[in-house]
């Protein structure tokens, strides 16, 4: 289905770039292989859509060098580096049909007229919006607006497809089937994505790997199940996914040192102050009447019904600890009952706090 | 109507039939203006123009054929607007975009732009006299630099051309502060998304951003041959009644000795109209042509 050029891989080495005096993005050196899907996330702010304007080309960076497959880009413009664009506003010219929209893009190439055809014939079958072709982008929802905005960005063959919030203007139905729409054809043609958003839990669901971003830098890069069982920091930790973070103290020897208890952990960690992660669905209801390492006692305290599972916030000693509880027949706690909360060793983390005293490399 | 605190200035208030009833009543200040200051002087010019000495006639209008003066002056009306509303756009469109790129000097350009705007055609006339007329500043400066023949270059002035130069001077900042607006709209991701897919310099212009501009250079343009159309100080000051454009013509109507107020009325009825119809016009010719 692609073209002769076949999608190709990103390197940012060293990318840095300057706003007057404060830096945008820093130090910034990742890899994307060519076919992968690779999301970046991070709170507004943090630099993700300067990183993905620098690679299409609309922000040349001060410091480093932006590479499509082996090629430096830094000098390339836009209109020649075969990147394809979808932006969360849909971006769709108003003043032509859906047709013309997704044939732009070959026309202003000069491909032949029968080319010109059965591409956007084709990609307008891709996208399902074949029927709707004279139609003009006013006259559609949003989501049938980001899928001739794909047809249209893919119809040229670019060698990266970059999506920058695409789906965050949509209702939370159509996002979801759309997410998946799209990791289904960057399967099925294989292109290189890089998918900026700041939902981390879209993030997480269709991507090969996440880049997760703070404050300009890199944060940690991962996949989805490295990011979420082993953060790397307080921040990632905080910010993918939800967590109870214990503030405490390592003991040096194997143990964590947390309002008088002492957890086990799976290997110990240097002595000093550090917080311990459990997510709330690794924590359990221990068995009645077992006492022993990583058993918490607690007062449930309130309970928030999300479907699947049921949050219970629970109290230990005015700290509050999140638990999961699937909602099957015969699970559940009332308010004010009395609570011990177990955990597995290998389902916690411990977070050193060297990053968080750490001053930011940034600004 | 369910509301959590007081409604906010943004939020649009519903009112209910009762209180719909004498939503008008706000509407009446304004209609009481508009009908004792414009529409009732609007009336009385159309009601004597219909009159020769006392007696029902169409002979003001009819003179339209007869008199090749007001033919030839309302062609010289048009043709005058036209050319000065395509230059005013032409002119004004790069110079907006470059008070909308100006960053911090961008409120400062603005108020620059707006002063010619508050300044009576008739000064604007005698401010070029001053600067460009036989003994004008630049005039003098040019002969001493350049031995230009002052006559010979400031004759220009009292032409059509210098009138095309005098009118551009309070078009162009028109053109200027309704650009800056529409470039403030625009949407440059469609511009983005056309350079991500290939498009060269040319065709972005004319296949996005014309388009894009397309509203505001319509009624921009329109604004600018209403304006045109019906300016009168300046000519007055550069070219007297030299230059026999439609609003000359009614003025020398109405301050001749031998005045006939009623041809003026007429006069400035045809005006009126002409100018109405052409922007009419030429908002439907491009109207249907872009899809909204």
């Amino acid at each position: 289905m692609m073209g002769p050029e076949r999608s190709v891989g990103v390197a940012l080495e060293g990318i840095g770039k300057r706003y007057g005096s404060a830096w945008a993005v820093r130090d910034i050196s990742l890899s994307v292989g060519a076919g992968e899907f690779l999301s970046i996330v991070g709170p507004s702010g943090c630099g993700k859509t300067t990183l993905l304007r620098l690679v299409a080309g609309f922000v040349r960076p001060d410091e480093g060098t932006v590479r499509l497959g082996e090629q430096p880009v830094n000098d390339v413009p836009v209109r020649e580096r075969r990147v394809g664009l979808v932006f969360q506003n849909y971006a769709l010219f108003p003043n032509m049909t859906l047709y013309e929209n997704v044939a732009f893009g070959l026309k202003a190439q000069n491909r032949s007229a029968t080319e010109v055809r059965r591409r956007t014939s084709d990609l307008l079958e891709m996208v399902g919006m074949a029927d709707r072709a004279q139609s003009y982008p006013r006259q559609l929802s949003g989501g049938q607006q980001q899928r001739i905005a794909l047809a249209r960005a893919l119809a040229v063959e670019p060698r990266v497809l970059l999506l920058d919030e695409p789906l965050s203007a949509l209702d939370a139905k159509v996002r979801n089937s759309l997410r998946f729409e799209i990791k289904r054809i960057q399967r099925d043609s294989g292109i290189t994505m890089i998918y900026v958003t700041h939902d981390q839990e879209e993030a997480l669901s269709i991507s090969d790997r996440v880049a997760l971003m703070r404050k300009g830098a890199l944060e940690q890069v991962g996949t989805p199940i490295e990011l979420y069982s082993d953060p790397c920091s307080l921040f990632a930790a905080d910010f993918i996914g939800v967590s109870n973070l214990l503030k405490g103290e390592s003991d040096g020897e194997g143990g964590f040192l947390w309002k008088g208890h002492r957890f086990i952990l799976e290997t110990p960690v240097e002595r000093g102050p550090a917080s311990l992660m459990i997510r709330p669905e690794r924590l359990f209801l221990a068995p009645e009447g077992v006492a022993g390492a990583n058993v918490i006692e607690a007062l449930v305290q309130g309970r928030v019904f999300l479907g699947p599972i049921t949050r219970f916030s629970c109290n230990v000693e005015g700290e509050p600890l999140l638990l999961d509880l699937l909602n099957v027949a015969g699970a559940g706690l009332k308010v004010g009952e009395r609570v011990r909360l177990h955990f597995e060793p290998s389902d916690s983390c411990v977070l050193q706090d060297l990053k968080e005293t750490v001053p930011e490399g940034v600004n | 109507m369910r509301r959590s605190g007081a409604p906010r200035c943004w939020e649009r208030t519903e009112f209910n039939l009762e209180e719909r009833r004498y939503l008008w009543l706000l509407l009446l200040p304004v209609a009481l203006v508009l009908a004792v200051f414009l529409l009732w002087p609007l009336f009385l010019v159309l009601w004597e123009s219909f009159f020769v000495e006392g007696t029902f006639s169409l002979d003001n209008y009819l003179s339209l054929f007869v008199r090749k003066l007001y033919r030839e002056s309302l062609a010289t009306s048009l043709s005058l607007s036209f050319l000065t509303s395509f230059l005013g756009v032409l002119i004004g469109l790069p110079i907006s975009y470059a008070v909308y790129k100006s960053g911090r000097a961008k409120g400062f350009l603005m108020a620059l732009t707006a002063i010619p705007l508050t300044l009576s055609g008739l000064v604007v006339g005698f401010a070029f006299i001053v600067l460009l007329g036989t003994s004008g500043f630049f005039t003098l400066l040019l002969k001493k630099w350049f031995d230009i023949n002052p006559l010979e270059f400031s004759a220009f002035l009292f032409t059509w051309r210098g009138l095309v130069v005098a009118y551009l001077y309070f078009l162009i900042p028109r053109t200027i502060l309704t650009m800056v607006v529409a470039w403030s709209n625009a949407d440059w991701s469609l511009i983005e998304a056309a350079e991500s897919l290939g498009a060269s310099r040319a065709t972005i212009a004319r296949r996005v951003l014309l388009p894009m501009l397309a509203p505001a250079l319509l009624s921009g343009s329109s604004l600018l041959f209403a304006v045109s159309m019906g300016a009168f100080g300046t000519a007055f000051a550069l070219t007297g009644t030299a230059v026999k454009i439609l609003p000359m013509i009614i003025y020398t109507h109405v301050s001749d000795m031998s005045a006939d107020i009623a041809q003026a009325d007429a006069l400035a009825v045809v005006l009126t109209l002409v100018t109405t119809l052409v922007i009419v016009g030429y908002e439907r010719f491009f109207a249907v042509k872009s899809p909204r």
